[in-house]
């Protein structure tokens, strides 16, 4: 006799009509998106910067993170992370729900997913919100070293 | 003459008396012989026979004259006269044969003028009555060429009749149908005066129903307006849910987070995030019935603003075909006048008709009568040529016999 499933909860929402999931212990808090301030030459993977009460909150684009396209019209809804990475938010377009999900059960992955969860006929995508921000980070940093050196001056004695 | 003849008769006599005396005396009777008798006899005889050739010659001279001139004027010579001139009776033998023979001569003239006026008259006449023959066929030619056109026009006359017969019959049967459809009119004109009432009535129905359809749409249009109104307040419900929903999602969130000592709180979060789905849930509900309703309604909008159309056209339809049925009924009036107007004509046709068809009938018996009469004169003028035909021969004839005539005449020297 195997031994009950330890369902744990989950924050539940969908992305170009893939269902998704995150360890409810991961997010600190949910936002739906009113105003968002965007940010000059920022790649397509920040969607801007997000006031929470005082707060400035990153928030990363999960449609251009995993390249997808669709649900641009839904409502925007940022999912602030826990933290210590309370100051990054991921943009999604559905309202996400609580769900309870067997996490053991999950299958690993590689990427950016971090496994996969076959559970009611669903296939859940369980992402990792930190291989999320480290590539993330990767983007930007690019985005700026590409951005610093073509703005450094090609002076002989600092290049020397 | 007599005088003459009895003389020599008186002498023949007295010479005979005196020789008988002579006898006597000297021989007596008793004493007679026969042979005495007998010489006495011969002796009466000879004187007797003396006596009658001295007369003859006497009288047959004048008369061989006579004779002779008798031979010539028989030869033909009229000219030829006795020359006589003598008392006697011989002498006026010959003066009346000179008045004969003149005479003769003078009928003889007057015959040959005669023949030959008869002649002339007679070839005329022939030559007349061969022109006369010929007109007289080409008016037996002409009667007979008549005496058909007769025929064929009593028989055209009587196809005529017949014609017109039929024609009478079937003005008759157009006055009977004239009729019928004056009587069709007539009811016509009263159906389309009905029509033009019920499309009165129509036409009220339609204008009252398009009043209903406007009242209708009025209070569709203010149902519309609530739905819209639905519309809104359950919008207002939904952010109200939705905001809710991520309240209770954020609760559920820091009730993870607070470990076994939120376990209740989650499970409170977790019922008001139900709660929130399920108020949104409704309101998606009602949004839907709202703008169903919304729809709905515009269709019905839509479907009365037709009707409202449609009532309006159908308005103007009655309208118009009340104004065609007036149009109708005045049309059938006229008609009916002109049907009327057109029985009488064709009881006008008919009186007329049936006038005409005794005339024609007249005109039949008398084209029979002409047709009849011109076979008699064809007939005549046939018998007319025949009879031209005889006299052209009888002067022919005449014209042969006065030539004859002339002929005969001709041997006569005048």
């Amino acid at each position: 006799m195997s031994a009950p499933p330890t369902l744990q909860l989950a924050l539940e929402f969908t992305l170009a009509r893939e269902r998704y999931a995150l360890p409810l212990t991961a997010v600190q808090e949910v936002h739906e998106i009113a105003l968002l301030k965007r940010v000059p030459k920022a790649p397509p993977v920040i969607a801007g910067l997000l006031d929470v009460r005082g707060r400035v909150v990153t928030l990363f684009e999960l449609l251009r993170v995993f390249d997808l396209e669709g649900d641009e019209d839904g409502p925007a809804v940022a999912l602030i992370l826990a933290p210590p990475d309370g100051h990054i938010g991921l943009l999604v377009r559905s309202r996400p729900r609580v769900t309870r999900l067997d996490l053991s059960a999950a299958e690993p992955a590689e990427g950016l997913i971090e496994s996969v969860l076959p559970a009611c006929d669903k296939l859940y995508n369980i992402i990792s919100p930190r291989r999320i921000l480290e590539y993330c980070e990767k983007q930007v940093l690019d985005v700026f070293k590409l951005a610093g050196a073509e703005n450094r001056p090609a002076t002989p004695g600092r290049q020397a | 003459m007599q005088l003459k003849l009895g003389l020599a008769f008186l002498m023949v006599a007295a010479t005979t008396v005196v020789a008988n005396l002579l006898l006597n005396f000297l021989i007596p009777p008793r004493d007679y012989p026969l042979s005495n008798i007998i010489g006495v006899v011969s002796c009466d005889l000879l004187i007797g026979l003396g006596a009658a050739y001295f007369l003859s010659r006497y009288f047959t001279r004048h008369l061989k004259a006579l004779a002779s001139a008798s031979r010539i004027i028989s030869a033909g010579d009229l000219s030829r006269r006795v020359d006589l001139r003598t008392d006697d009776e011989v002498g006026d033998l010959a003066r009346a044969f000179n008045a004969m023979a003149e005479n003769l001569l003078n009928v003889v003239r007057e015959v040959t003028a005669t023949a030959g006026a008869i002649f002339e008259s007679a070839q005329s006449l022939s030559a007349t009555a061969q022109e006369m023959n010929a007109s007289t066929q080409e008016i037996s030619s002409t009667v007979q060429h008549i005496a058909q056109g007769a025929e064929t026009q009593a028989s055209m006359v009587s196809k005529t009749s017949e014609v017109t017969k039929t024609l009478v019959q079937s003005i008759l049967e157009v006055d009977a149908k004239a009729q019928v459809v004056n009587e069709r009119a007539t009811d016509a004109g009263f159906r389309a005066k009905q029509g033009g009432e019920f499309a009165n009535l129509a036409m009220e129905k339609i204008s009252e129903v398009a009043e209903r359809i406007q009242g209708a749409r009025d209070a569709v249009e203010g149902f519309r307006t609530r739905a819209l109104e639905i519309n809104k307040t359950v919008e207002f419900i939904t952010s109200i849910a939705s905001q809710t929903h991520l309240l209770a999602l954020n609760a559920a969130i820091e009730a993870a987070r607070a470990g076994e000592q939120g376990r209740g709180f989650a499970v409170v979060a977790e019922e008001v995030g139900k709660l929130a789905d399920n108020a949104k849930g409704f309101a998606v509900q009602i949004s839907e019935l709202a703008g169903r309703i919304n729809s709905e309604s515009a269709n019905v909008l839509a479907s009365m603003t037709e009707s409202t159309r449609a009532a309006r056209e159908g308005r103007e339809v009655v309208l118009e075909a009340n104004r065609t049925l007036e149009d109708i009924v005045k049309a059938i009036l006229t008609t009916v006048e002109r049907v009327q107007e057109i029985s009488a004509l064709t009881k006008r046709q008919t009186q007329g008709a049936e006038e005409l068809v005794r005339g024609i009938e007249e005109i039949s018996k008398i084209a029979e009568d002409n047709a009849a009469g011109t076979q008699e004169a064809s007939a005549a003028t046939q018998q007319q040529t025949a009879s031209m035909q005889e006299l052209s021969g009888s002067a022919q004839a005449l014209a042969r016999t006065s030539d004859t005539l002339r002929d005969a005449v001709s041997v006569f020297r005048t």
